[in-house]
């Protein structure tokens, strides 16, 4: 799945490898559907959008709007490319096909900044997708010369202020607007590698391979949160991974670990790396062969070793093989496989894994040291749409939940078990301050989803405000801790029917009967707020949620049609079956219900 | 070289390789459209690390006339 660090591929055999892979009756079971409207011409950025699509395990659906007709391509609904609806919808736009005299003297940017303020809102109006922006690139020579200090009317403040502008933008409307920031990709890349002033005279097209191919990963990172195709954890060998040398041998002094001098500074940086994906909700495990106690002795009492122990949401630090021990991880953390990031510095090692665990983005560490640091952020494999409090939360989350299984297995029953977790349950409509995590969940959850419809801040939203649509959410705790929002339910009014649209529960929270107490309340709030004769739902099987295939049997549900991976069931309300054991203790904020009711 | 010029027209073009004669060009083979050209010219010059002037990417618009030109800048 992965290549070797620094192996690339020419273009003529990623443009070969995308044909076969379009060509080809096996297709991913995901797709993202990508239109790019632009001013310029953009389509290089083709071969590489699709390859690294398909290497993210998502087939691409790419289009592209006419040269330089950017706001016709939005007002024509017959253009294909606002409908059927795309994920992601891309603005590409090159200053100097926007303001042909952006470096003549006295030029200034409002009249700009209007004008693409305009199109944005327009945008936002056409479309539910993610919508993805671009910062402009500044003069390689300011036309004023570079030795005297600047006006701030120069053409090259102008653009810098109006990047700003553009970011700002974005951030405050973090549901809708993303920003692939061109500015940060030249300053990363560097004139040199980014731009090819020949194309751009011939042909409109001004950007190289390695530009395009970091334009393309920004895009490429945005499909991968949208279809949960994110990583969330990240596992990490320890001798020569966390630290330098091998702590069994080279003894807690002898490691190189160092917050100042390097090569200890390259593994001291790399952990710093490792912290900020754990604030971001990464969990964070160990694989290790050595002695859980030398491993200890680090973490706990070594000065410069960021990672502690608290920071792990689990461990495998034995003699065992290592793919033994990431197959353990993903299922005692009930994650899938494809969730994981491995890192080892020995290839063996990462060979092992990439045979026995395909599923698994293996890292190997590389063999240029001081280039470390920037192993796990490169590639943004764990990169979301946003962050919420409960990834920040996760790894004590998850450390609770160890607890709890060890509490488990002093009880015989399952129901003994439950009544002394004194779970409760916190069911109401979707809050406003709930919406980045519900439509988060929607975009993460793979396991216990009965449609895996994924869903936009936005578009939840316009669910949750409309009359016909209920969005209910699930936070749940127990005496060992909060667990946090964790599950969804999205139903609409469909005439005397009740529509289940989506239902998920994260996997983390399982086990405990809330995916049958929680269906349960909303349904029964549902039928008194909406009198509905009938219920439907639908099981969409993907690869991941074969266990919830039967769920809505239990709820007496039965079978009407079977349409490829889709199942359809409906059931009688007055029929339908209810689930009455009182394991949880459920607090439902009714009220809130009824207000929305009235409001339409 | 030659051989890896075929290699390349072939990839970017979606041809086979024993397809590729001295006349093949734009006006021969339908897929050969100005984007497919940049894609070639750029393939090109990665694989054989070179770089063509503003003219030559005009100009060079069939497998004649790319191999003998990569001939004097190899």
């Amino acid at each position: 799945m992965s290549a070797a660090p620094d192996a690339r591929e020419s273009l003529a055999e990623i443009v070969a490898a995308v044909a076969r892979a379009e060509g080809s009756p096996e297709q991913p079971a995901v797709s993202a559907r990508i239109s790019i409207l632009r001013n310029y011409t953009i389509e290089p950025v083709e071969p590489f959008l699709k390859s690294q699509l398909y290497r993210a395990g998502i087939r691409p659906d790419v289009r592209f709007g006419g040269y330089d007709t950017v706001a016709q391509d939005l007002m024509d609904a017959g253009s294909g490319l606002l409908e059927p609806a795309p994920d992601i919808l891309v603005l590409s736009l090159m200053l100097d096909i926007l303001e042909p005299d952006w470096n003549a003297p006295g030029w200034s940017a409002e009249g700009l900044r209007d004008r693409l303020a305009g199109l944005w809102e327009m945008a936002a109006s056409k479309t539910d997708a993610l919508i993805v922006l671009n910062t402009f690139l500044p003069p390689s020579y300011p036309a004023g010369g570079t030795i005297v200090s600047r006006a701030t009317s120069c053409a090259e403040e102008q653009i810098l202020q109006t990047n700003r502008s553009v970011r700002e933008f974005a951030r405050e409307r973090p549901d809708r607007f993303f920003v692939a920031d061109w500015e940060r990709l030249l300053r990363v890349l560097g004139e040199q590698e980014s731009l090819d002033r020949r194309y751009w005279y011939l042909a409109k097209a001004p950007f190289r391979r390695a530009f395009l191919e970091a334009y393309a990963l920004e895009i490429v990172k945005l499909a991968r949160a949208l279809k949960g195709r994110t990583k969330k954890c990240l596992v990490l060998d320890c001798d020569n991974t966390l630290w330098g040398g091998v702590v069994g041998e080279d003894g807690l002094q002898g490691i190189q670990l160092d917050r100042n001098e390097y090569p200890g500074k390259a593994y001291f940086d790399f952990q710093r790396s490792v912290l900020n994906l754990a604030e971001r909700g990464v969990l964070i495990c160990l694989c290790s062969k050595n002695n859980e106690e030398d491993v200890w002795e680090v973490l706990d009492n070594h000065p410069d070793c960021l990672v502690k122990r608290s920071h792990l949401a689990g461990w495998r630090v034995n003699w065992q093989d290592k793919a033994t021990g990431i197959a353990g991880l993903a299922e005692e953390l009930n994650l899938g496989l494809d969730s994981f990031v491995f890192v080892d510095d020995d290839p063996a090692q990462c060979e092992l894994i990439r045979q026995a665990l395909p599923e698994v983005e293996v890292l190997q560490t590389p063999a240029k040291l001081y280039t470390y640091a920037d192993l796990l952020l490169r590639d943004g494999l764990f990169d979301t749409l946003g962050a919420t409090d409960e990834d920040r939360q996760r790894a004590a989350l998850y450390q609770t939940e160890a607890r709890r299984r060890e509490a488990r297995t002093k009880f015989g029953d399952l129901d003994g078990y439950l009544r002394s977790l004194k779970i409760r349950a916190d069911i109401h409509p979707v809050r406003l301050e709930e919406l980045p995590r519900a439509a988060q969940l929607t975009q993460k959850t793979n396991q216990f989803n009965l449609t895996t419809r994924r869903y936009t801040e936005a578009q939840v939203a316009a669910m949750a405000a409309s009359p016909d649509w209920s969005v209910w959410t699930l936070s749940a705790r127990d005496s060992f801790g909060d667990m946090g929002l964790t599950g969804v339910l999205i139903a609409r009014r469909d005439g005397s029917v009740g529509v289940i649209d989506t239902y998920l529960l994260s996997c983390r929270i399982l086990g405990r009967e809330l995916e049958y107490a929680f269906a349960e309340t909303v349904m029964s709030a549902l039928e008194r707020l909406w009198g509905n004769s009938d219920w439907r739902a639908s099981y969409i099987a993907t690869l991941k949620n074969a266990q919830v295939a039967g769920f809505w049997q239990s709820f007496g549900f039965s079978v009407t049609v079977e349409d490829g991976d889709e199942t359809f069931l409906t059931v009688a309300a007055s029929r339908r079956v209810r689930y009455t054991k009182d394991l949880v203790e459920i607090s439902f904020a009714e009220e809130q219900l009824w207000k929305n009711e009235s409001g339409k | 070289m030659e051989e890896r010029v075929r290699e390349v027209m072939a990839a970017i073009l979606g041809l086979e390789e024993d397809e590729i004669e001295d006349d093949t060009s734009p006006n021969t083979v339908e897929s050969w459209d100005s984007l497919k050209h940049m894609n070639l010219i750029l393939a090109l010059e990665e694989e054989f690390d070179v770089e063509f002037s503003d003219d030559q990417v005009v100009e060079l618009t069939s497998y004649r006339e790319i191999r003998e030109t990569l001939a004097e800048l190899v």
